[in-house]
């Protein structure tokens, strides 16, 4: 049976050169796509001197689009200027479905409401938790209602986050997914050699910001290290919580005891992490939580705040669950450096077989063959009249309701004007890129060189 | 049992892997072990997905396993599966509590007092800007009320048994010494800071700059000593809108009186009424009360509308506003869940 093939347009802010969840879920998310005979684009802001169009490893296309950036990495929001370009690529690249991830992302909205003003099927993943109370939350929150009125599926990353998304956007959760993140586990193999057997070794990895929950860090190195004289922590990590960290290392004079690394590159941290037996956790809000599942395939025993989606990620032997409260932290730590100590006679402790674990619950491709489905489930979906389109946004709200209508209804003049200056068979398709001659080159080079190529360029 | 039921995640990975050549080929040794080492909770559940889904369920040997939310196991339901536990840890108005009205009404009384405080202000400043007051009288008067003030103040720190330092003090009077002279030797530059400038956008520019006072006035009684953001912005506002009123003024004397009426009326007096408000509601609520009479009495020379509408505006904070709060609580919809950002809980802080 031949399996249809669709052209997929992946979009959001957040992509390579930056670093992150959201990242990495597109590009390996991407790849294994691709891998499916799927064919996938990436659309994305420029950064620095990476601008235009560029492929990257396994011929993913990336559009590097100019935009101006506001904050944290997202472009500042124009509505409608970003139609012209997101039209012509989407005809170029002979889209079926353009997918655009996490709710921080303008690109992300602005191409879904253009996709859909050209009646195009969309997909939405959402990679965080946000909450009720603040004001950012309630105007994002408008802003993911409007944007998920007109979606036809919609992702998160963990059953927590799904129940978020579908209240923050008012959305059937029928129409909504759960795909989990993964990780490329053979980049994260456990070393016993690169621990010292001196010390039992807990590795800290995460930004130093207060989300991570760096003040419950602060109180509970002080007291572990009191308790436990066998016990040292690395920490890797940047942010403005490092000025904590580093006063109290001062004040308890644990500088032999506490190593602060500073920002990690990615490709350092599977070696950062191999050193250590034990990974703390202490974000107070997750969606998934990547971090935990590289650690406890490095082998090492995790120990996190029992907070968002985090108890869904792994099984109970190899986490141990802490509340996000000081002494919470430090029996949950206390326990995980007792089940250490003692993993001599706990089998299923050892590194390799979390490794298989890991290994077994996690795969990129089981990712994209779950996103898949979700695109052959809306490919065929039949296209709503316009005017009830402007129902869904019509409900939106009082005011914020008839405002989207406006906005929905522009954009859909827009695409018409665009439609006649610049007629879509005008348009030049983009050339297929071929798989089998680029699999070749590759498979030339591998014999040639007799070693794997790096998976990440 | 028919083969395709009984495959297990791990094998029909495997089944599926010479079809999607795996970008992280896996090494043959870690596939040997996964495949005898099998945690309890991957081997249990692991069922595959996408064989069950074609299946209807008439036609299924066992039943199915209960679903479960976690995402480390393949499940028997589809990916947009709906259980019914689903949103059981909602919690809608978990923490919303119930305004009482008269403790409501107790605690308008600082939005008033600020309210009118603003007005007897902007009194002030008509009658010196009309010549029914002169400089001399009203700083006089401002600095007789501080000093009181500052006695008043100084006895309520001794109730609330607070620990006084003499030194605090003489450094206190040292301050005010030496900004009051600060002050006059600047006050020929503020007078014609805005000669240029016509009345009309200086009046405009006043009323939004009190304006900003009012919304960012910090209204709480938590913070009596120092004033941190957002009452630095009020503040900030309340002391330009000063300026630009007193560079109307005629007379350095005026201007100089203005100026430090203004920084002892808005800087000042507030800590002193959060103190009040602490020791003593009924004392807060007569400063309130004498307040509201004072800003109307002075605004009844000049305007009969303005005083008339300033005593109906504080009526209605006072005993409208509340009613209308706890009416508006029954549209209360706040959500709270697993997603919800922790509050870390830490004893030792060290500082």
């Amino acid at each position: 049976m031949t399996r249809r093939t669709l052209n997929i347009c992946m979009v959001s802010d957040f992509f390579y050169p930056a670093m992150g969840g959201v990242e990495s879920h597109l590009f390996n998310n991407a790849q294994c796509l691709m891998q499916r005979g799927h064919k996938v684009v990436i659309v994305t802001h420029s950064n620095g001197d990476r601008k235009g169009v560029r492929y990257m490893a396994g011929g993913l296309k990336v559009y590097y689009l100019p935009a101006v950036i506001v904050h944290s990495n997202a472009s500042l929001p124009t509505f409608f200027s970003t139609f012209p370009v997101f039209r012509q690529i989407f005809v170029r690249e002979q889209i079926d479905i353009v997918h655009g991830h996490q709710a921080f992302s303008t690109f992300c909205h602005e191409a879904i409401l253009h996709a859909r003003s050209m009646g195009l099927k969309t997909v939405f993943t959402d990679h965080s938790l946000l909450g009720f109370a603040d004001t950012s939350g309630i105007l994002l929150n408008k802003l993911l209602k409007f944007t998920l009125s007109d979606v036809q599926h919609a992702i998160c990353v963990s059953h927590t986050s799904k129940e978020n998304t579908v209240l923050r956007a008012a959305l059937d959760p029928r129409l909504v997914s759960v795909v989990p993140n993964a990780i490329i586990a053979d980049q994260f193999r456990p070393d016993p050699s690169a621990r010292d057997p001196e010390w039992i070794t807990v590795v800290v990895l995460s930004r130093l910001v207060y989300r991570k929950g760096i003040d419950l860090l602060v109180v509970a190195v002080p007291r572990i290290c009191q308790s436990c004289p066998r016990v040292r922590f690395i920490i890797g990590g940047d942010g403005p919580k490092r000025i904590d960290l580093e006063q109290m290392r001062e004040r308890y004079m644990l500088q032999d005891r506490v190593e602060l690394l500073g920002s990690v590159v990615a490709e350092e941290v599977p070696r950062v992490l191999v050193r250590g037996d034990i990974f703390l956790n202490t974000s107070l809000t997750e969606a998934f939580c990547i971090a935990i599942v590289e650690a406890a395939s490095c082998g090492l025993l995790v120990v996190s705040t029992k907070v968002g989606g985090i108890p869904e990620v792994m099984p109970r032997n190899m986490i141990t669950f802490a509340l996000p409260e000081e002494d919470s932290v430090v029996d949950a730590l206390l326990e995980a450096v007792g089940r250490v100590g003692d993993r001599e006679n706990h089998p299923e402790l050892s590194p390799q077989h979390f490794h298989s674990c890991v290994k077994t619950m996690y795969s990129w491709h089981n990712v994209a063959e779950r996103t898949e489905r979700v695109y052959y489930k809306i490919a065929d979906l039949e296209e709503p009249p316009l005017i009830e389109r402007f129902r869904r946004y019509y409900g939106c709200g009082l005011v914020a309701g008839k405002i989207f209508c406006l906005i929905a209804a522009v954009d859909y003049l827009l695409g018409i004007v665009l439609a006649w200056l610049w007629p879509a068979d005008k348009i030049e398709v983009a050339r297929q890129f071929s798989q089998d001659t680029y699999q070749r080159a590759i498979a030339r080079n591998l014999q040639r060189r007799a070693e794997p190529p790096p998976y990440w360029t | 049992m028919p083969p395709r039921l009984s495959v297990s995640f791990r094998s029909r990975w495997r089944d599926a892997a010479p079809d999607c050549p795996a970008l992280p080929s896996p090494l043959p040794e870690t596939a040997e072990e996964a495949a005898e080492e099998t945690a309890d909770d991957v081997s249990g559940a692991a069922s595959a997905p996408a064989a069950a889904a074609s299946i209807a369920p008439a036609e299924r040997l066992r039943p199915r396993r209960p679903w479960r939310r976690l995402l480390y196991i393949q499940q028997d339901y589809p990916d947009d599966y709906v259980d019914d536990t689903f949103l059981r840890e909602l919690q809608k108005n978990a923490n919303v509590r119930m305004y009482d009205y008269s403790t409501v009404v107790l605690q308008t009384t600082v939005v008033t007092q600020h309210l009118s405080s603003i007005m007897v202000f902007i009194a002030v400043f008509i009658n010196l800007y009309c010549g029914a007051m002169t400089g001399s009288t009203l700083l006089w008067c401002s600095s007789a009320a501080t000093v009181l003030g500052f006695g008043a103040w100084d006895m309520l720190r001794l109730v609330q048994q607070t620990p006084v330092q003499r030194t605090a003090r003489l450094g206190l009077i040292k301050g005010a010494v030496l900004f009051a002279l600060l002050l006059f030797g600047l006050s020929p530059i503020l007078r014609t800071l805005t000669e240029d400038t016509s009345s009309d956008t200086i009046w405009a520019m006043t009323v939004i700059f009190f304006c900003v006072n009012l919304a960012f006035h910090d209204y709480s009684t938590g913070n009596l000593t120092n004033i941190r953001f957002p009452g630095s912005v009020s503040l900030n506002a309340a002391v330009l809108a000063s300026v630009l009123l007193a560079s109307q003024l005629d007379s350095n004397l005026s201007v100089f009186a203005f100026l430090s009426f203004a920084l002892q009326w808005f800087a000042l007096f507030p800590i002193f009424r959060r103190h009040l408000k602490r020791v003593s509601s009924a004392a807060s609520v007569a400063t309130t009360v004498a307040l509201a009479l004072v800003a109307a009495a002075l605004f009844m020379h000049i305007s009969r509308a303005v005083a008339m509408l300033h005593v109906l505006g504080a009526l209605f904070i006072t005993f409208g506003c509340p009613l209308w709060l706890i009416w508006v609580q029954r549209y209360k919809n706040e959500l709270h869940g697993p997603w919800d950002e922790a509050r870390p809980i830490v004893h030792r802080y060290f500082h």
